[in-house]
């Protein structure tokens, strides 16, 4: 039925199960639907937040996306600046992940925001002394780019190529990409920083505060470091969920293991430098506010010092030595394990950088603020899971996202009847892929 | 023309690009956020000329000076009366909520009549016109006496009127509200021999013994007391609070001394052993102004010596034997009781036990001591003309027994009402009127009380708001609330002047109420005859403005009228007792010190524990209930969504298996109830502390159905030597639910 | 250099208002200072209840001309010239916990209230009294009660933790007066500052505000209600601040006494626990309890005054007193090598 909207080459499965399987994940998509409209409509007495807690779920999800979302740039600054070339054959799933992450961000702080309908006041009264304005700033602008970046691969789909005006449209964007690219990578840098800077320019708040060197530059290179480490590892423990859901090969191995390599040792950086940036605060800025280490992590139900060895160990310093270990990446089991642990790793970072600094009292009659999500929140959070899947849903059947799956998954002579189907747009397809790859070189 | 796919997306996508150029998107973005900046559903309070009126606050007997701030005819806030010799600008919480009061969901707007259950709205010609004819109807079969008024105060222009209206109409059932008054004036009168309201030099006292007053929880006129107690601090003065339990103001004071509750008579007397022991007593005083010092003397030496009131107190021999010392050398000391806020009148022999140490320190109408102050004596009316029926009235017994034989010293028995009531065949009160007062709430042992209130014919609640006794009545009069009404108020809160207030309107009223003194003087008018000819005003404030005389000038202007000339007389002068001396003993009521506990009600073996109220600024549990600003004030260790927390010690809740928090049982022998656990290091273990003014059943909801009534947990204990109620606590047990 | 005070805001009067934006109504209504009436304040207004130029010497007796010369007198004398830097100090010995200044706060500010307030962090309260305790058991515990206020943090040239971080700048810290502004119309509810605050200081708006029927006509026009979705603090009262100046300058002064401005709880305060008034007046009272180090931040000089998390730096403008060592204790966190108690 809508065999005409997918690629060439490619075998999809039945329409059928297709919209059986969107229907399955819009049902939770209506439900995060449903949540948001009470939170709009009601107001945000539907969560669990307080006025001791008024950072909660959504900020963390916010910030972790983001953070996943990393691989978008990271891996277009590896493929457009640097030249790795082999990355063109994930950077299309990247920008897709990238541009999933950053629309899910903006949906979640506009449900997140008291007036949504003022949220651009953010943009016309801006404090340029605040972390979020710059965050603000570079997330729309990042955002922008984003669709930059995915359009052109929208415009692939088969039907809309034959358009000549899509067609140009597509092949001019490809030629410009390196200028996104490193536009994006420099948005990056700005935003995530500043989301570093969020917690570490509270200076009300010992448990997120950093002083001197360890606030500029430190805890804002930290976040970027971070997501530029764990964004590329979620990018590939996508595409690897991808493999597994369609039964198929779609990147090949040296691709990935370029990909992993490179993490592994953003990873392994990254972890020295925020042990460096723990000791420091554990050993000098928090004692000066009269707090021991363990202040942070006693006399609560959660938040013990296993929060800690998680975060910086065993999602920072394994899954780094299995990337940058040649056997490691090779091991199959291993790599799944390194890229998991690293992006648990950095959503844990910014659950404790946002959530568990409000969660530490301060005031010293006060006593830890425990928070669990409501019910709308949780949805809420969920709504744009749901909304990534079938966003890559659909990519993933009616654009040509992955450029390898042909070659690693030859398709078998079809029916006659599919073939007649398809028998026309072959030309200009071909056509456009071989148009691509000196753009894209 | 013939529209296609692609001329159909070329329009759609070429018309979001135009008007994304026109402003219309941005007009929108700007208009949306501008709705948001003035949501239809949040108010906008309009502006309008400001206005400041004085008044007087009668919402407690405190008597505070207030100054309204008005806008056109609003009235937006009510702040304390700088310069005002009572509260001098400051304001306590309730005052400063008044604005609620009068704009409060639950006002009666109407007069109200009860019929099959449901309260209809009448015209006040036929509210009054129907209640005339009842009285008249009952005068003629002879049961004048069977009608009783209950008010909170028995001095003032509103309850003289309703007195007089009882008086000639033959009726002397008018009855008081129960306070530490009570007891006070009881004191006075059998020890000085004067009928006079206590005044405390408190600005001048350098000592401050409290027997378990709430001098910083409501006690005496609440702001008063804490400019006292700020005096207090920057004089450097002592305060030592005794009492079971950390509350405010032993958290506030000097030294607190933790004492086993309902024992403090006998500290008293500990004190006053050690005192005379070690003649520390202030000798000129004793040995010339008092009676009877040397057979009040020998059972204080003999019995109570510090190792045995330490036995009795559980406060050890040093304490006691140091605090007599501390008090007795201190240059002005005093020494006050009555527990919590002061509204049960509590053990006669207790106050008198704590008199007799202001006594041996010479403290009386001294600077810094207990003053004797006359009650107000302006209201001068002609004299009766009564009626046959009406002397036969007057000459039937009080129904709650006071001045009987059984009680010759109580003037009002409140506490023996309900008892009276439910224990007689036929209903002894026909017609009973509550003004300014809910005792169905207030008075302990709810559910009895409430009995007795279904037993009564006809009820009539003169209440503002639909408070627990409204809701019983059978006929509502609403009164205007005190900022629609004009009202004298004799301050009998301790203050050491004779002190009158007026509260007048600072707005007209809101709703189709009346002023009770008016009603009153209606239904005399309607009843005719002598009862007509005792009230020749036209109106309440007519009445008002003659009676104040000289006065009403200066109360108009000023908001209040001060005697500043006074001065107590001196000992000399000061005792109207039959010797013309202070009297240690009086033997009218065998006042010699034996001190015996009065028992909290229940047995020890099914209740282990003592339950015990206690009192909060931030819980009002008299005639008005706490509007929504001052029950946001309250803790959430007090009170949790809508569950009570009760207190307890660590010690008591562990082998309870109690956590902080968690659910019990609280049971009494009157009643039981679910409430949370405190667990709290300031209280004596075993025992059981609830706060006092929860567990409303009237009102709005911001306040009903919040926590527990206490009095529906304890009942009265009859005081052997005055008849009041002298409950402090009641037995109890908690369990783990 | 100024830190944190943006550039983008009307001048300090409206700051608790208007969102700023050309055609926002409620901005045009709800100041109320030049709130674009075209009358001027009732000059006859009265705040706190007190016949207040009380405490100017002769005062009623001079015309508007004489007024201003008197003022030159003042400005000879240092007293206009400085920036004002309002504060509060609280006697925690004399606060008896009453919560007098919760409800005069409430009253003056319309802060809204609901069916169940006693989950204390969803309550809407500018001026919160808590409850500290010694700790101890039975019968040495002692407890101690403390009104928290904003604190309106000077921190370093007015980077309070809250200014700097708000995105919209709805929040400022005002040089001429130390008091940290909120523009309820322009937060758009990020909750950021709330974030930064270490005070729990500002409350969010977590329902829309609702009054029974009747009862929002005790609201005053001098303070705007807030709508659902913004957050909210304590002001310092600043309307009467502008009220106070408008009236002193009908009368031809520039400057104000110190009893003309003074906040509701300050003047409610039963037991005159709280001072109010200019830390840079050496002639106010506060001044004279608190003796200010300005070198260190207004670090206090008087040994019984501390301030809430001063290791913090946030530099809080309210002082609290005790003598008891335990309560100074309180105010801030300390390592158990650093304990002395």
């Amino acid at each position: 039925m809508d065999s005409a909207l997918i690629p060439k080459g490619v075998k999809r499965c039945s329409i059928g199960q297709f919209i059986l399987g969107i229907g399955l994940v819009g049902v939770v998509l209506l439900w995060g639907v449903f949540a948001m409209l009470l939170c709009w409509l009601k107001g945000l007495n539907q969560t669990n937040m307080n006025n001791a807690y008024g950072f909660a779920m959504w900020i963390w999800a916010d910030l972790a996306v983001i953070a996943l979302g990393g691989g978008a740039f990271f891996t277009g600054f590896l493929r457009y600046i640097i030249g790795k070339d082999e990355l063109k054959n994930i950077i299309n799933y990247a920008v897709l992940i990238g541009f999933i992450c950053y629309s899910s961000a903006l949906l979640i702080l506009a449900i997140d925001v008291g007036q949504p309908l003022r949220g651009w006041f953010i943009f016309w009264h801006a404090n340029v002394h605040s972390m979020l304005t710059e965050v603000a700033f570079c997330i729309t602008c990042y955002f922008g780019v984003l669709c930059i970046e995915y359009v052109p691969l929208v415009l692939e789909n088969r039907q809309i190529d034959k358009v000549p005006f899509f067609h140009n449209l597509s092949h001019n964007m490809h030629e410009i990409m390196a200028i996104f690219a490193a536009t994006g990578t420099f948005l990056s840098f700005f935003h995530q920083g500043s989301l570093g800077g969020v917690p570490g320019v509270l200076f009300g708040r010992p448990f997120g505060f950093r002083e001197g060197v360890f606030i500029w530059p430190w805890t804002f290179f930290l976040f970027i470091w971070s997501a530029a480490a764990a964004g590329p590892c979620f990018t590939i423990l996508v595409t690897k969920i991808t493999e597994a859901v369609t039964r198929k090969k779609l990147v090949k191995d040296n691709v990935i293991e370029l990909l992993a390599k490179i993490s592994g040792w953003m990873l392994l950086t990254y972890s020295i430098a925020k042990i460096a940036d723990t000791w420091q605060w554990a050993t000098a800025t928090a004692p000066s506010k009269g707090f021991n280490l363990m202040d942070f992590y006693s006399n609560n139900p959660l938040y013990g010092i296993w929060v800690l060895i998680l975060e910086i160990g065993i999602c920072g310093v394994l899954p780094a030595i299995i990337l940058v270990s040649n056997k490691g990446r090779k091991t199959a089991g291993a790599l799944w394990a390194a890229v998991i642990l690293a992006s648990l790793g950095v959503c844990l970072n910014r659950w404790v950088m946002v959530l568990q600094v409000l969660a530490v009292p301060v005031l010293p009659f006060t006593n830890w603020n425990m928070y669990a999500p409501s019910w709308q929140e949780v949805a809420t959070t969920i709504l744009p899971v749901a909304y990534g899947v079938i966003l890559i849903m659909f990519s993933y059947r009616y654009l040509p996202i992955f450029p390898q799956e042909q070659e690693l998954n030859p398709v078998e002579p079809p029916a006659p009847q599919e073939q007649q189907a398809v028998s026309k747009p072959e030309t200009p397809s071909d056509a456009q892929e071989a148009e691509l790859k000196p753009a894209e070189a | 023309m013939k529209i296609d796919r692609r001329s159909f997306l070329s329009f759609v996508i070429g018309g979001a690009a135009g008007t994304a150029f026109t402003p219309l998107p941005w007009k929108l973005t700007d208009d949306s956020a501008i709705w948001t900046q003035m949501w239809p559903w949040t108010p906008v309070p309009d502006y309008g000329e400001v206005s400041y009126v004085n008044s007087t606050c009668t919402l407690c007997p405190g008597g505070c000076g207030i100054t309204v701030r008005k806008i056109e005819e609003r009235v937006v806030k009510i702040e304390g009366l700088s310069g005002h010799p009572v509260n001098d600008g400051g304001l306590c919480l309730l005052g400063l909520s008044g604005a609620q009061l009068l704009y409060g969901p639950r006002r009666v707007k109407t007069p109200l009549k009860k019929v099959n259950g449901k309260f209809r709205r009448i015209s006040w010609d036929e509210a009054i016109g129907e209640l005339a004819t009842k009285l008249a109807d009952l005068r003629a079969k002879g049961g004048s006496h069977k009608v009783a008024f209950i008010a909170a105060s028995d001095q003032g222009t509103l309850p003289e009127l309703i007195n007089r209206f009882l008086t000639v109409y033959g009726s002397p059932n008018f009855i008081r509200t129960p306070s530490i008054l009570d007891s006070y004036e009881l004191t006075l009168d059998l020890m000085h021999g004067v009928q006079a309201l206590p005044g405390f030099d408190i600005e001048n006292t350098d000592f401050v013994l409290s027997f378990g007053s709430g001098l910083l929880d409501g006690w005496g006129s609440p702001v008063h007391m804490f400019r006292a107690n700020s005096s207090w601090r920057d004089r450097k003065s002592t305060v030592v609070q005794i009492e079971p339990r950390l509350s405010n103001t032993a958290a506030k004071s000097d030294k607190w001394i933790p004492i086993k509750p309902g024992t403090e008579g006998a500290l008293a007397l500990g004190l006053a052993h050690v005192i005379i022991k070690e003649s520390l007593y202030k000798k000129d005083f004793v040995h010339n102004y008092t009676i009877g010092f040397e057979k009040w003397r020998r059972p204080v030496v003999d019995g109570f010596s510090p190792d045995i009131v330490a036995k009795i107190t559980d406060v050890d021999q040093t304490t006691i034997t140091d605090l007599a010392r501390k008090f007795a050398r201190a240059s002005k000391p005093l020494a006050v009781c009555g527990r919590g806020r002061g509204t049960t009148p509590g053990s006669l022999k207790e106050f008198m036990a704590v008199h007799a140490l202001n006594a041996l320190v010479g403290n009386l109408n001294m600077a810094g001591g207990l003053w004797t102050i006359p009650d107000a004596d302006y209201i001068d009316w002609p004299e009766l003309e009564m009626d046959d029926t009406a002397s036969t009235g007057m000459q039937k017994g009080r129904i709650d027994g006071a001045g009987s034989q059984n009680y010759p010293h109580a003037r009002y028995l409140f506490n023996r009402l309900s008892e009276v009531i439910n224990s007689a065949s036929s209903p002894p009160i026909d017609v009973l009127g509550v003004v300014g007062s809910n005792p169905v709430y207030t008075a302990p042992d709810t559910l009895s009380t409430k009995e007795a209130f279904e037993k009564i014919p006809l009820v009539v609640s003169f209440s503002s708001y639909m408070d627990e006794t409204a809701e019983m009545a059978d006929l509502i009069l609403p009164n205007h609330i005190y900022l629609e009404r004009y009202e004298d108020v004799p301050v009998i809160s301790g203050i050491k002047y004779p002190l009158i207030g007026l509260a007048k309107p600072v707005i007209d009223p809101q709703f189709n109420t009346k002023h009770t003194g008016d009603v009153i003087i209606l239904l005399a008018q309607a009843l005719g005859g002598f009862i007509a000819n005792a009230f020749p005003w036209e109106s309440y404030e007519a009445c008002l403005e003659e009676t104040l005389g000289d006065k009403w000038e200066t109360l108009l202007q000023q908001g209040f009228w001060l005697n500043v000339s006074f001065s107590p007389p001196s000992w000399a002068k000061a005792f109207e007792t039959a010797s013309g001396k202070f009297e240690f003993v009086n033997d009218q009521i065998d006042a010699l010190p034996r001190f015996s506990s009065l028992k909290p009600e229940g047995k020890e073996a099914s209740f282990p524990l003592v339950l015990i109220p206690y009192d909060s600024m931030r819980l009002q549990r008299e005639f008005i209930g706490n509007p929504p600003f001052v029950i946001k004030t309250v803790e959430d260790t007090v009170l949790k969504a809508n569950d009570v927390l009760v207190e307890i010690s660590p010690d008591t809740a562990r082998p309870l298996g109690l956590k902080e928090g968690g659910y019990a049982e609280l049971s009494t022998p009157k009643g039981s109830a679910r409430v949370k656990v405190h667990i709290y290091d300031g209280i004596k273990p075993g025992l059981v502390a609830i706060p006092a003014g929860l567990g409303h059943t009237a009102y709005s909801k911001y306040l009903a159905g919040k926590g527990v009534n206490i009095n529906s947990l304890i009942g009265p204990v009859e005081d052997p030597a005055s008849g009041h109620d002298a409950a402090w606590g009641i037995r109890a047990k908690l369990s783990k639910a | 250099m100024q830190f944190g005070s943006g550039g983008y805001l009307p001048p300090a009067h409206s700051t608790f208002g208007g969102c700023g934006l050309p055609h926002c109504q409620i901005a045009e209504k709800q100041k109320t200072y030049d709130n674009g009436s075209k009358k001027l304040p009732d000059p006859s207004i009265r705040l706190n209840g007190v016949n207040w130029p009380a405490k100017i010497e002769d005062d009623g007796a001079r015309s508007p001309i004489e007024n201003r010369q008197f003022k030159g007198v003042l400005m000879e004398k240092g007293k206009a010239k400085k920036n004002k830097k309002f504060g509060m100090v609280i006697d925690l010995d004399k606060c008896t916990g009453c919560g007098s200044c919760m409800v005069a706060c409430m009253a003056e500010n319309n802060v809204s209230f609901r069916e169940d307030e006693t989950d204390k962090l969803l309550s809407v309260t500018w001026m919160r009294v808590y409850k500290l305790t010694n700790g101890k058991p039975f019968p040495d515990s002692e407890i101690c009660y403390l009104p928290r206020p904003c604190m309106h943090c000077e921190a370093d040239h007015g980077h309070s933790p809250c200014v700097s971080v708000c995105p919209a700048t709805a929040t400022d810290y005002d040089m001429n007066t130390g008091i940290v502004s909120q523009i309820y119309t322009r937060c758009f509810g990020c909750r950021y500052c709330m974030a930064a605050c270490p005070y729990q200081v500002r409350v969010f708006n977590w329902y829309d505000p609702v009054w029974p029927d009747g009862m929002e006509k005790m609201l005053s026009p001098n303070v705007s209600v807030r709508m659902r979705g913004v957050v909210e603090k304590c002001s310092f009262c600043f309307h009467r601040y502008q009220l106070a100046k408008d009236k002193a300058y009908y009368e031809g002064r520039q400057d104000l006494e110190e009893d003309e401005y003074q906040t509701a709880c300050t003047q409610a305060c039963p037991a005159s626990a709280i001072t109010f008034g200019n830390l840079n007046d050496p002639d106010h009272a506060i001044t004279q309890i608190v003796r200010p180090d300005h070198q260190l931040g207004g670090r206090s000089k008087n040994p019984r005054a501390f301030r809430l998390l001063e290791r913090l730096g946030a530099n809080p403008k309210v002082y609290y007193l005790s003598n008891r060592e335990w309560v100074r204790h309180s105010g801030d966190n300390y390592r158990p090598d650093e304990v002395k108690l």
